[in-house]
């Protein structure tokens, strides 16, 4: 595996309005384990506010872990200083949600695309057109400044920005949710063509599965901080297990319009619990269609039903 | 934003003035030798001691050799005094400025962007400084400290009390901007902490830095004026607008004049810089247009 992340778990203090002392703590990230390897992209998928871009940021070091390992290139980056951590970020790199205010608004396109060089002091390798040529720019955009850009053209500057250093996974947290649908498509591509031409991994984050069906090899499913499911892409699509996961799935349009008629829709009651206050047992119960004593009593661990499958639920679908 | 800034006319309006003002300041040497007067020079001869020591003519005896008159009792040429005086006021303005600007960039931008204990001395420090009464605090201070040049003193000591103004806004700004996907975009590509402060945050800065020191330069003209006015600040016979303004007090009746010509400067000099501040922030106001 090119990267191990195990019982991940990120606390955020939260503070008292008024007094500004500390109140309690968030847990925005409960123990989540993953892996991506060589090539292969992950798709890491849940509603908004589930703990993605916190991990995300825990995977890229933006965020320090309170607990749990991140094994990546033969190390532990989970308790690695900055400077122990500059190496290391040539072969990590992330792309951002939101194109602009991922970019410097003082800066050209050329002062952005040298940033990679700068800060891990080596000689510029690829010059910015080269690296604008890589993800559909022309030459000229390179004296430009951010705000001449559109919302896709932007974001093909980040991508190019994430690239310079050559690296070997890329953590890309939602990177096609702020653009225009039109648009949404044309950066998928570049990103499948990219992965293809230079041997990339991608740790996909999106908020629903049908942005991920295209581009992932296998699927983790998330909610409220942990991991509930994880399965190869067609194995999910095919036969979810676990009922969150289903709900995502009934949410997805078809491209069959009868089929799409047809179809059982699971419409979820209530809403997502607070992560300050969450149940207790299986923190999914709230919503779940089927709950009992046991969801109630006791937390469902993530545990292997098939090859390559994981469910968090004592009583996941059956699975042929 | 040059281009936005002479598009609204009183801006243009008010740099013209300020670089006028700059200019004449500059030349003063040369206006004063084509005029053929001096700064200190006295002509006892354009005053009338019977009147006791009235200038002789009228306007404050506004004639071919003193352009705009003499000071009553010694009479030294005002043209050349106003002159002058601009040079030191202007440039004791600027160079307060530059020091406020300098200290409160330096402290606001980390205080803004690291958070925490730094943030708190600072934050507190600033808060001090700002609820000090700070004009009766500089006027022992400098009373204080005899020998020293009052120029100098005064550019520190203004200095000292203006950074916060600078300090609180860079400190709000910085703050926004480390938190900025952009900078966390800098510290996945491994960016230390001096270049995410210098390349990454600090150029988003400029301009809410022009526009405070814009608008910081008249506050500091007037307070130097009032501070010569009440006499400690620039002392004769080095001249300076306030320091005139103080002396023509007493003869504003026989010589308005005397009390006038100062007086006009002073306010056209703070008013276009107010105005000057006013437009750049509007230039730099990114709801008005995409810079
Ligand atoms: N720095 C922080 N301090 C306190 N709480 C935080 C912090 N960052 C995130 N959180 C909280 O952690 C939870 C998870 O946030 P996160 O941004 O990871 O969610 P997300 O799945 O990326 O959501 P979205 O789809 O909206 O981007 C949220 O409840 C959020 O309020
Ligand atoms: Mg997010």
């Amino acid at each position: 595996m090119l990267l191990e992340a195990r019982n991940l778990v990120k606390r955020f203090p939260v503070r008292h309005a008024l007094t500004r002392r500390q109140a309690g703590h968030i847990t925005a990230v409960d123990g989540v384990s993953l892996d991506v390897g060589p090539g292969e992209t992950l798709g890491l998928v849940g509603e908004s506010g589930c703990g993605k871009s916190t991990v995300a940021k825990l995977l890229t070091r933006l965020e320090r872990p309170t607990s749990g390992s991140i094994h990546f290139a033969g190390r532990d980056l989970a308790g690695l200083d900055e400077t122990a951590l500059r190496p290391v970020r040539r072969d990590l790199q992330m792309v951002f949600q939101d194109p602009f205010s991922s970019l410097n608004p003082r800066h050209t396109v050329r002062q952005i695309l040298a940033g990679p060089y700068r800060y891990q002091g080596l000689e510029p390798d690829q010059p910015a057109e080269e690296l604008l040529a890589r993800v559909g720019l022309r030459p000229e955009h390179a004296d430009r400044h951010p705000h001449e850009f559109s919302g896709g053209q932007a974001q093909r500057i980040g991508i190019a920005r994430a690239l310079a250093l050559n690296p070997k996974l890329v953590v890309c947290d939602e990177p096609v949710s702020a653009l225009d649908v039109s648009v949404q498509a044309q950066i998928l591509n570049l990103l499948r063509d990219l992965q293809e031409q230079y041997g990339l991994s991608y740790l996909f984050i999106a908020h629903d599965l049908g942005a991920v069906r295209h581009i992932s090899t296998r699927i983790a499913v998330m909610y409220l901080g942990s991991i509930v499911e994880t399965a190869d892409r067609d194995a999910l699509f095919a036969h979810p297990a676990h009922p969150y996961t289903r709900a995502l799935l009934s949410a997805v349009p078809l491209p069959d319009p009868d089929l799409e008629a047809s179809r059982e829709r699971i419409v979820l009651h209530g809403d997502l619990p607070s992560p300050l206050d969450p149940p207790g047992g299986c923190r999914f119960r709230t919503r779940c269609p089927k709950p009992d004593e046991l969801c109630a009593a006791e937390r469902p661990r993530l545990r292997t039903i098939a090859p390559g499958r994981q469910v968090a639920c004592h009583y996941p679908e059956r699975t042929p | 934003m040059i281009r936005r800034l002479l598009a609204q006319r009183s801006a243009a309006l008010a740099l013209a003035v300020v670089a006028g003002l700059v200019l004449v300041a500059l030349a003063a040497p040369l206006i004063t030798w084509i005029a053929g007067s001096s700064p200190t020079a006295f002509h006892g001869d354009a005053v009338d001691p019977a009147l006791g020591g009235l200038p002789r003519g009228a306007a404050g005896g506004i004639s071919t050799r003193h352009w705009l008159g003499v000071e009553p009792v010694n009479g030294r040429d005002v043209l050349a005094r106003v002159l002058y005086g601009a040079q030191v006021s202007l440039l004791i303005a600027v160079l307060a400025t530059a020091l406020s600007v300098v200290l409160g960039t330096a402290l606001g931008l980390v205080a803004g962007f690291f958070g925490g204990w730094v943030d708190t001395v600072v934050g507190r420090t600033m808060d001090l400084l700002l609820s000090f009464p700070s004009l009766i605090f500089m006027i022992a201070l400098i009373s204080a400290a005899p020998g020293v040049d009052r120029r100098l003193l005064l550019v520190v000591v203004l200095g000292f009390f203006g950074w916060p103004y600078v300090g609180r806004i860079v400190r709000g700004q910085a703050m926004v901007l480390a938190r900025g996907e952009f900078v966390a975009a800098a510290r996945v590509l491994g960016a230390s902490r001096r270049a995410l402060l210098l390349r990454e945050v600090l150029p988003n800065l400029t301009g809410p830095v022009l526009v405070v020191a814009t608008m910081s330069i008249p506050g500091y003209i007037a307070t130097e004026a009032g501070l010569s006015f009440l006499g400690v600040g620039v002392q004769a016979p080095t001249p300076s607008w306030g320091q005139m303004i103080a002396t023509a007090v007493p003869w504003y009746a026989a010589d308005p004049a005397y009390f006038l010509i100062p007086g006009a400067f002073l306010f056209v000099t703070v008013l276009a810089f107010n105005v000057l501040g006013d437009a750049v922030r509007d230039a730099l106001d990114p709801r008005s247009q995409r810079r």
